[in-house]
């Protein structure tokens, strides 16, 4: 495999794991909102 | 002032810090004072933030005090595997306690899975923290080693020279760590920017509450950001310590971080609703903190031009 093959998916297995905590603590924020 | 002079002054502040701020997290929680438990969390984020000059500090005291003949190596190396640990953990009970500013600040209400998690957390950081200063002492001070008793143990499933090793040895790791790095800094100064640029008067249709809800982007960019930047301290120490850049990049990243706290927290920004301004000082704030982080990148990008790295 080359360089830039590994280095994208370890990239990409990075943001998929932020991407899924971040929208986790997102739906968080709707149960929590009281600003609205 | 040099970095072991710095390292004297900081290493006690993440035991102490965190053993006050677990002190007021217990109080707040006995006597029942959400005030004092909010007060906590806030200190525990800013030990976490402190933590990372006393760390970087001592990474560029152990360099200098290797070059002495009668300072075991072995020792330094110990306490830098400990310190690894208990600075990781502070970074966790730093976001912990982050989460929990901002939930709070969300729901007008703490949550209590969130009190309990920074609650482990902050026991097990002060007790590595208090174990790791134990060995940062014994370093230069054997005397306090009871007699016939074995020097402090270090922990043995972690060691700063086998990342070193992990990220000079394997190609992929450098460049992967470089593009996390940049996605990280996007995210974060894209978050950054919005809110600072409402608080200075843009955007005015939106309320401030609004934009805080993507304020968790920003500490996840962040949290990315601290990671692969510590792997390329740890691998490469020698081009960061003696770097004139790389301090003046962390002094900002510690401004802009308190920055983070206020917009986070603090009532004076939350209150700013639709089509209303800030103060006067929640824009000096907010015009400070854009050019904080506008100077850690500069000064991240001039690491190996006004310094010697690379």
């Amino acid at each position: 495999m080359s360089l830039a093959t590994t280095v994208s998916i370890v990239v990409i297995c990075v943001l998929i794991v932020v991407g899924v905590i971040g929208f986790a603590i997102d739906k968080y924020a709707d149960k929590t909102d009281t600003s609205a | 002032m040099n970095a072991p002079h710095l390292h004297l002054i900081l290493n006690h502040v993440p035991t102490i810090g965190s053993a006050i701020a677990l002190g007021l997290l217990l109080l707040g929680l006995l006597r029942r004072q959400e005030a004092l438990t909010r007060v906590s969390l806030e200190v525990f984020y800013v030990i976490a933030l402190i933590t990372l000059p006393a760390y970087l500090s001592g990474v560029a005291t152990g360099m200098e005090l290797e070059k002495m003949p009668d300072v075991s190596v072995e020792a330094i190396q110990k306490h830098h595997d400990g310190a690894l640990v208990a600075f990781l953990l502070m970074l966790f009970t730093g976001l912990a306690s982050w989460l929990g500013l901002w939930h709070w600040r969300r729901a007008a209400r703490p949550s209590g899975i969130n009190i309990g998690i920074v609650l482990v957390l902050s026991l097990l950081t002060l007790t590595t923290m208090a174990g790791t200063a134990t060995m940062g002492g014994e370093i230069r001070h054997p005397e306090m080693t009871l007699e016939g008793a074995e020097p402090t143990a270090g922990p043995t499933w972690i060691h700063a020279a086998s990342i070193q090793s992990l990220v000079t040895d394997h190609t992929w790791i450098w460049p992967s760590l470089e593009a996390l790095h940049f996605i990280g800094l996007w995210l974060l100064f894209g978050v950054v920017l919005l809110v600072n640029l409402r608080m200075l008067g843009m955007m005015k249709s939106v309320a401030f509450s609004a934009l805080h809800r993507m304020l968790p982007w920003a500490v996840l960019g962040l949290g990315i950001n601290i990671l692969s930047g510590m792997m390329w301290v740890i691998a490469t120490p020698e081009q960061y310590m003696s770097n004139v850049s790389f301090f003046w990049k962390m002094g900002f990243l510690l401004l802009a971080g308190l920055n983070l706290l206020y917009v986070t927290a603090f009532d004076e920004a939350w209150q700013v609703g639709a089509n209303e301004d800030a103060s006067f000082g929640n824009k000096a704030i907010a015009f400070g903190a854009i050019a904080s982080w506008v100077c850690v990148m500069y000064f991240g990008r001039m690491l190996p031009f006004l310094g010697n790295a690379f």
